[in-house]
């Protein structure tokens, strides 16, 4: 194990640390009080674990590493991850897992608003509520949500699924409930297990594109 | 009272001895007990007030 003072080491010393760190190698960050872009760019499967709350952009562009941070999270945390597993055991501010394309995110706490925004395959549970505008374009993956979804929620969704479990407060454009059939109740049961929410299957809600925005709609045209 | 579509970044914390509001975790850090506080981020259009017991 190798622990990492933030008080002594700079942002650019700790991440050049771990982007250089080999397959296996563990690591703790103490000292974080809300610095930003923590732990980014990590292309190995190494473990870090992140003792204190994060600012801005922690573990963007994450490749296979798997990172718990042990705090709340700023915006923009696991921004476009690739893959591996981002863990944190607070709350997440905006667009947590943005354009996120693989990987596992879990969120213990909330999330706060546009969880998910353009996601493009990337796995994400988050086992409190999230906010408005969550999985606004949402392409592919899995939003999994064990509280509440807040306003407009998969405004515009491709084909990302999403399953509630709580109150939606509203759906957004082109999204609909759907059914819960058995490839979504497996899906679902293996995300809780890997994430380690221990929740029903059979309480989860499945939303989804209703798929009217796909084509032109010619009787629209006087929109334009 | 935070902007309505909830974008501009806010975060709230407060103990039983201060509140504080901030667009970032990184300023309230150094306030003492801090890392004890209550924090989260407020509500688009939601308002809070406090005030002295």
């Amino acid at each position: 194990m190798t622990a990492i003072n933030l008080n002594e080491s700079s942002v650019r010393e700790l991440n050049e640390k771990l982007q250089s760190g080999s397959s296996g190698d563990q690591f703790s960050v103490n000292n974080t009080v809300g610095k930003h872009a923590l732990s980014v760019g990590l292309t190995s499967e190494i473990n870090v674990e992140i003792n204190g709350h994060v600012g801005y952009y922690c573990a963007g562009m994450n490749q296979q590493a798997n990172i718990v941070i042990n705090g709340n999270a700023g915006p923009g945390l696991a921004e476009n991850m690739m893959s591996g597993e981002v863990r944190v055991t607070g709350n997440a501010s905006q667009y947590a897992a943005a354009t996120a394309h693989g990987g596992l995110l879990v969120i213990e706490g909330d999330a706060s608003s546009r969880c998910g925004i353009s996601m493009k395959g990337v796995n994400i549970v988050v086992g409190g509520n999230i906010g408005h505008m969550s999985a606004f374009m949402a392409q592919s993956g899995c939003l999994v949500v064990c509280g509440d979804a807040g306003d407009a929620l998969g405004d515009s969704v491709y084909e990302a699924k999403i399953y509630v479990r709580g109150e939606v407060k509203s759906l957004g454009t082109d999204c609909i409930e759907k059914e819960m059939r058995d490839e979504h109740k497996k899906e679902l049961k293996e995300l809780l297990k890997q994430s380690n929410m221990n929740h029903k299957v059979e309480d989860f809600r499945r939303y989804g594109s209703a798929r009217k925005l796909y084509n032109f709609d010619i009787d629209q045209v006087d929109e334009y | 009272m935070r902007d309505p579509i909830g974008c501009k970044p806010a975060i709230m914390a407060e103990t039983d001895d201060w509140a504080a509001m901030s667009s970032e975790y990184r300023a309230i850090a150094t306030l003492p007990g801090a890392e004890n506080a209550r924090i989260w981020e407020p509500e688009p259009t939601q308002i809070y007030s406090w005030k002295r017991s």
